[in-house]
């Protein structure tokens, strides 16, 4: 048996020195915004479209604003979003502007570990200096709560999180939007609400199986939320077939009303009430012409008329399925 | 042309529905399915009168808020026994966990129904700026609910800091169904001085919230 000792400890001692570099991995980019003043006003507006109010507070319990939301129940155990309140101690009252700027965007901690994706990091990474300052400002104006949310409760080896440094070299699928000259303000600010703040994918593209959003698949659905919930596809071809227009989906986006008169529940009810029905009605107008603009095209597509009564029937069919009409 | 759309949409419906039958709902989930599926139709027919999209029309609104009461209420809980959820059912048990919850969304949904009918004659504008609705928030604030088609009038610029860090509630949210019954039925909403499509949403807000609460998938 004295043979077996060697390996053994020399294997213990590798293991060891391997997790020991990949949680020394350096995934920082250094960031030095200084003392940069920030908008409350234009930082509270995007705290709203970012889901960062949403999220870190539990509306549904009634909880102070920012002091932790409610659990998030995932494949992986249960997240809770943490006290983002100025509390110096339960909360980000002594982070720097630095350290919070580095959280928002890269997704890493101030002490240099990585977040779980359930922050949805990925999509603020194109956030500027300014957007970071207007944000840090308005959260300073929250009322601090001196208690801790509380912990995450994951399954192994999701509890590891030094497993994060190679999620993220593998998986971590920063936001990409290009400004296109040849569309609309319109298009393009939805697009920066779609693809950033607003973190369209964060629930209708789908996950897998360790949690990184299917690019190739981007906004087709996700049939897995939390909860049992599902996210239908938001992909323009789809949205046309069900009768979406810019006119009426911004006002779902504010009253949850779909075209054939369903009214939204799930996660989205959530997302409408804390998020997009609190935007500007040109918010909601551009994210729409954003989903809505066929892909190459620089307006907006024009829903799939119902006339031939054989595919009329096949597309009624097919949209109210989708939108799990007449549901109870 | 409007004729064939007219007759390509009837049969598309009858498919549809004969689409659900064919999920096999019986008794008493396919009698809810249907009474839903009436109310779906109404806010499918109303939304685009309350956006100012299609004309608008005082007694095709009002008898859309008669259906909705007429499924609403009382008329909607007893068709919820407590009983094994069928597959083809989209309730989740908190449904019976949280009855009262349930049956306090019901009962909300048949008095904002009857708010709308009340406020359904002032048509898309309000008849003077009363509105409770706004109390907290600016003249402009009337903007957003009186409905000029357009979900246009930037709600948000009005929205305080405080507001929009969730630090206090909107406006909105305290005629939401988010708010308990008795702060919100304590005779501060005049639907005789609201512009209708602030009291269609409400009724929309309401079904939200019961759809976010008790029904399965989205």
């Amino acid at each position: 048996m004295r043979w077996l000792v060697v390996p053994l400890v020399l294997g213990g001692v590798l293991a060891s020195a391997g997790i020991f570099t990949v949680s020394r991995w350096t995934i920082v980019e250094p960031v030095t915004l200084g003392m940069m003043e920030g908008d409350a006003q234009r930082g509270a507006y995007l705290a709203r479209s970012a889901g960062c109010v949403a999220c870190h507070t539990d509306v549904q319990k009634g909880g102070a604003a920012l002091a932790g939301g409610a659990p998030l129940d995932t494949p992986f155990g249960r997240f809770v979003p943490p006290n983002l309140t100025p509390d110096p101690v339960h909360g980000i009252g002594n982070w720097t502007l630095d350290q919070f700027a580095v959280a928002v965007r890269q997704g890493v901690r101030p002490d240099g570990k990585a977040y779980y994706p359930a922050f949805t990091y990925e999509f603020y990474n194109r956030f500027t200096d300014q957007d970071i300052a207007d944000l840090w400002t308005a959260f300073r104006t929250v009322p601090p709560v001196p208690v801790a949310a509380a912990r995450h409760d994951l399954n192994f080896p999701f509890n590891l999180r030094w497993g994060l440094q190679l999620w993220r070299a593998r998986y971590m699928t920063p936001s990409e939007m290009t400004p296109v000259m040849a569309q609309s303000d319109a298009w393009n600010r939805g697009q920066q609400l779609v693809n950033g703040a607003s973190h369209c994918a964060a629930c209708h593209t789908a996950r897998g199986l360790f949690g990184g959003l299917d690019t190739s698949e981007s906004l087709a659905g996700n049939a897995n939320l939390p909860g049992g919930n599902k996210a239908p596809s938001i992909r323009t071809e789809a949205l046309l077939t069900r009768g979406w227009t810019v006119a009426n989906m911004a006002y779902a986006l504010r009253t949850g009303i779909m075209p054939d008169g369903d009214v939204l529940g799930g996660s989205m009810a959530e997302a409408i009430a804390q998020g997009t029905g609190m935007l500007t009605g040109r918010d909601r107008e551009a994210i729409a012409t954003y989903l809505l603009t066929p892909a190459g095209q620089t307006s907006v597509g024009l829903p799939t008329p119902v006339t031939d009564p054989t595919m009329g029937g096949m597309a009624g069919m097919e949209g109210m399925a989708g939108m799990k009409s007449g549901g109870n | 042309m409007k004729r064939s759309t007219t007759i390509g949409a009837i049969i598309a419906s009858s498919l549809g529905a004969a689409a659900f039958a064919h999920n096999g709902a019986t008794g008493v989930v396919l009698e809810r399915m249907n009474g839903m599926s009436a109310m779906k139709k109404v806010m499918g027919e109303l939304a685009p009168m309350m956006r100012g999209e299609a004309p608008y029309d005082v007694a095709a609104a009002q008898k859309g808020a008669a259906t909705i009461m007429a499924h609403a209420g009382g008329n909607m809980v007893k068709l919820f026994p407590e009983e094994a959820i069928p597959a083809t059912s989209y309730a989740v048990p908190a449904l019976w966990e949280r009855w009262n919850d349930f049956s306090d969304l019901a009962d909300l949904l048949a008095s904002q129904a009857f708010g709308l009918a009340m406020a359904v004659p002032n048509g898309l504008t309000a008849p003077r700026p009363a509105s409770p609705l706004h109390d907290m928030g600016t003249m402009d604030g009337m903007a957003d609910m009186s409905g000029m088609a357009d979900t246009d009038a930037l709600p948000s610029q009005e929205l305080t800091v405080a507001q929009l860090m969730g630090v206090e509630p909107t406006a909105d949210a305290r005629a939401s169904a988010t708010v308990l019954p008795e702060e919100r039925d304590n005779g501060v909403l005049d639907y005789t001085a609201m512009a209708a499509p602030a009291a269609f949403e409400m009724v929309s807000q309401t079904c939200a919230a019961c759809h976010s609460k008790f029904r399965r998938g989205s």
